[in-house]
Order: structure tokens, then C-alpha cells, then sequence
């Protein structure tokens, strides 16, 4: 009885940090998409500005392909709807992996695209860039994300 | 049509450019939460556009429309406003007039500005993921643009509360009062009380201008405030 008892307390004891450390993932991943969507927006402004600062562009197109190359690692196992924590990540996600994998992976190389494109002075390429990112970003979005 | 004594004569009270912009309103409100509900973001845009051209026109029309159209002619104080309120209340004679009561008035001077509200905000607003965006978004930061579309849901309710008291407002003068609003809405046409005039009319260029006037000021906004 007693090394039941012990067993149960054991187990609660472990499964507490687990859970906070599962909760901390979330966490992380909800803010760094919200940083994701703030770079995008900061891109797109400064693209439709006059005269963009290349700097600016430069920077947050940077900021957008870093991110894109991430993503998967912003899923780890667990962190789903199964986690009890508040997440709009489907479970989806984690029963089709590769699918899951290969739209990132198409992001990420039109990330690189634009990354590349904001070094140089062509605003239409880059606006044009911009929205095939954004339609990268919303293929996913689609599939593996509950709607608000 | 008999036009005997017993039948009062048959007046225009809505000129078309005023029934235009309500009809528009009522097939674009509902298109524009249908849009945003499906995620039909081209065309949610390009409907409050069209929203905002119409709003746009209605506020010049209301100052150099016809007469059952202009603010000064129905927008009446608080006063009237609860005279006509206790007329009802205490079922008494309405005084005889047509257009907008002085209730009505209000109602839609509250309906206006809900929806000139809401287009602002929308044209401010954008999405979690900076992917979807009015088209002034590019004006403020990142959360400002989220308050603007967490605003732009909270208006929504509140619009669609007025648009509730409005057609609660216009059944009751339909089924309680015997009073039909629907068909003058509808045909321009309605019944004048005796002794009444009929609404003075505005001429046809102005409401062409004021129809000009509005679709560039829309069309500049939707451009993101730029000319090329």
C-alpha cells in the first residue's frame, strides 16, 4: 500500500515539471510566431513604403528565413492538444510528420528566396516574394491550425 | 389607383441615390461577415471599400441631399426625441410628418457611426500573422493593428445590435402601427399625412458629384492613401 503510495507521489512529482516543461514549449512557440507574424508585417510595411530602408528589410527578411528554418523544432512531441495547455497546433501535426516537414521546408526555401531578394532594390520582386512566403505561411495554417 | 379624399396622396419621400446606399448596405453588411467568416480576404477588402464609398457618399448626401435625406432635416434634439417616445408610450397621436421620425433619427445616426467605425478600424487592422491587412495597416505597428482588429470584432456587435433595434423598429410600425416603412423604402413612394409637404428633392448632379466625390476618396484609401 504504502509503495503504491510512494509510486503515485513519484510519478506526480515528475509529471509536474514535465508538464510545465511541455507548457513553457507552447508558451515559446506561441511567441515566437507572434514575433514571426511581426517581422512579416514589419517587411511588407517598409516593402510598401516609397523608398523601404534596406536595412530594415535586410534585417526582418533575415529574421522571417531564421524563423521559417525553425519551425519544426517548435513542435516537439507532446506539445499538441494532448498537452491540456491552451494551443491552437493540431494533432495533425504530429500524425503526418513528413507532410508537416515538407510545407516548413517549402517555406523556408521561399524565406531564403526573400532573404536573398532584400539585398537587392526591386520592389515588385520582393512584393511579389513576400506574398509567396505569406502563401507558404497560410498552407500550413490551413491544415494544422484551429481556426480562432 | 382611386385617389379619393379617404386616401392620402401618394408622395416621394426616399430619393433613389438615399435608397441606393440602404440596399447596398443590406446586401454588403451581411456579404462582409460572410467573407470574413470564410477567410475570403480579397473580398471582405473590396466590400468595405464599397462600404466606405457608400458612407462617404451618405455624409455628403446628408448635407446636399433631398430633404428627407439631410442631417439638418432629421436629426431633431432629445427632446422631440422623447416627445415622440412618450407618444407612443402613451399611444397619443404621432405628429404628422414623413422621412425619419425623431427616434428614427437617432437610429440612424447610430447606425452610421457604427459602421464608419467599423470600416476605420478594419482599414487598420490585420491578422495574428501579419498576413492579411487593411490597407492603412502599414501605418501603425504591429500591436496597434491588432487592437484595431480586436476592435473591429467587438463593433461588429455592436453593429449588428443596432441592425437588430432597427428591424424590430421597422416591424412594429409594420404589424403594430399599421405603418408600412418597407414599400417607401423600396419604390421611393409613400403615403403623405394631409397638411405635409412632400421632401424637396435634390437635383441629379449633385448627388453625380457627390457619387464622384466619394469613389476617388474611397479608392485613395484603399490605395493606402498613395495616388500611383
Amino acid at each position: 500500500m504504502r509503495a503504491i503510495h510512494l509510486l503515485g507521489f513519484l510519478l506526480l512529482a515528475g509529471a509536474a515539471p514535465l508538464a510545465a516543461a511541455v507548457a513553457d514549449q507552447i508558451k515559446a512557440r506561441q511567441a515566437n510566431f507572434k514575433q514571426l507574424g511581426r517581422d512579416y508585417k514589419a517587411l511588407g510595411d517598409e516593402i510598401k513604403r516609397g523608398s523601404p530602408n534596406p536595412g530594415i528589410v535586410k534585417a526582418r527578411a533575415a529574421a522571417v528565413a531564421a524563423a521559417a528554418s525553425r519551425i519544426p523544432r517548435w513542435f516537439p512531441p507532446g506539445s499538441g492538444p494532448e498537452a491540456g495547455v491552451k494551443t491552437a497546433a493540431k494533432a495533425e501535426i504530429w500524425r503526418r510528420v513528413p507532410d508537416f516537414k515538407a510545407k516548413a521546408a517549402g517555406l523556408r526555401a521561399e524565406a531564403g528566396k526573400m532573404a536573398r531578394l532584400a539585398g537587392g532594390g526591386d520592389r515588385d520582386a520582393m512584393a511579389a516574394q513576400l506574398k509567396a512566403v505569406g502563401a507558404r505561411c497560410k498552407a500550413c495554417h490551413t491544415d494544422y491550425r484551429e481556426e480562432d | 389607383m382611386r385617389a379619393g379624399p379617404d386616401r392620402p396622396p401618394r408622395r416621394l419621400i426616399w430619393d433613389l441615390p438615399t435608397r441606393i446606399v440602404h440596399w447596398a448596405l443590406v446586401l454588403l453588411v451581411p456579404f462582409s461577415w460572410w467573407t470574413a467568416e470564410n477567410d475570403m480576404m480579397d473580398r471582405h477588402r473590396l466590400s468595405g471599400y464599397f462600404i466606405l464609398g457608400l458612407l462617404v457618399f451618405r455624409l455628403l448626401w446628408g448635407v446636399v441631399g433631398g430633404e428627407s435625406a439631410r442631417f439638418a432635416g432629421f436629426v431633431r434634439g432629445p427632446r422631440a426625441a422623447w416627445r415622440f417616445v412618450r407618444a407612443l408610450a402613451t399611444r397619443a397621436a404621432l405628429p404628422a410628418s414623413v422621412g425619419h421620425n425623431p427616434l428614427g433619427g437617432w437610429s440612424v445616426l447610430a447606425m452610421l457611426a457604427a459602421l464608419i467605425g467599423q470600416v476605420s478600424l478594419g482599414l487598420f487592422a490585420i491578422d495574428g500573422d501579419g498576413l492579411e491587412s487593411g490597407p492603412l495597416s502599414h501605418y501603425v505597428g504591429y500591436d496597434t493593428a491588432r487592437l484595431a482588429a480586436a476592435a473591429h470584432e467587438i463593433v461588429f456587435y455592436i453593429l449588428i445590435g443596432l441592425i437588430a433595434l432597427h428591424l424590430l423598429a421597422v416591424g412594429w410600425h409594420q404589424f403594430a402601427l399599421r405603418h408600412n416603412l418597407i414599400g417607401p423604402m423600396i419604390t421611393g413612394r409613400g403615403d403623405a399625412p394631409a397638411g405635409v409637404a412632400a421632401p424637396i428633392q435634390a437635383p441629379a448632379w449633385r448627388a453625380a458629384a457627390a457619387l464622384v466625390a466619394s469613389a476617388a476618396l474611397a479608392w485613395f484609401v484603399a490605395n493606402g492613401l498613395r495616388l500611383i
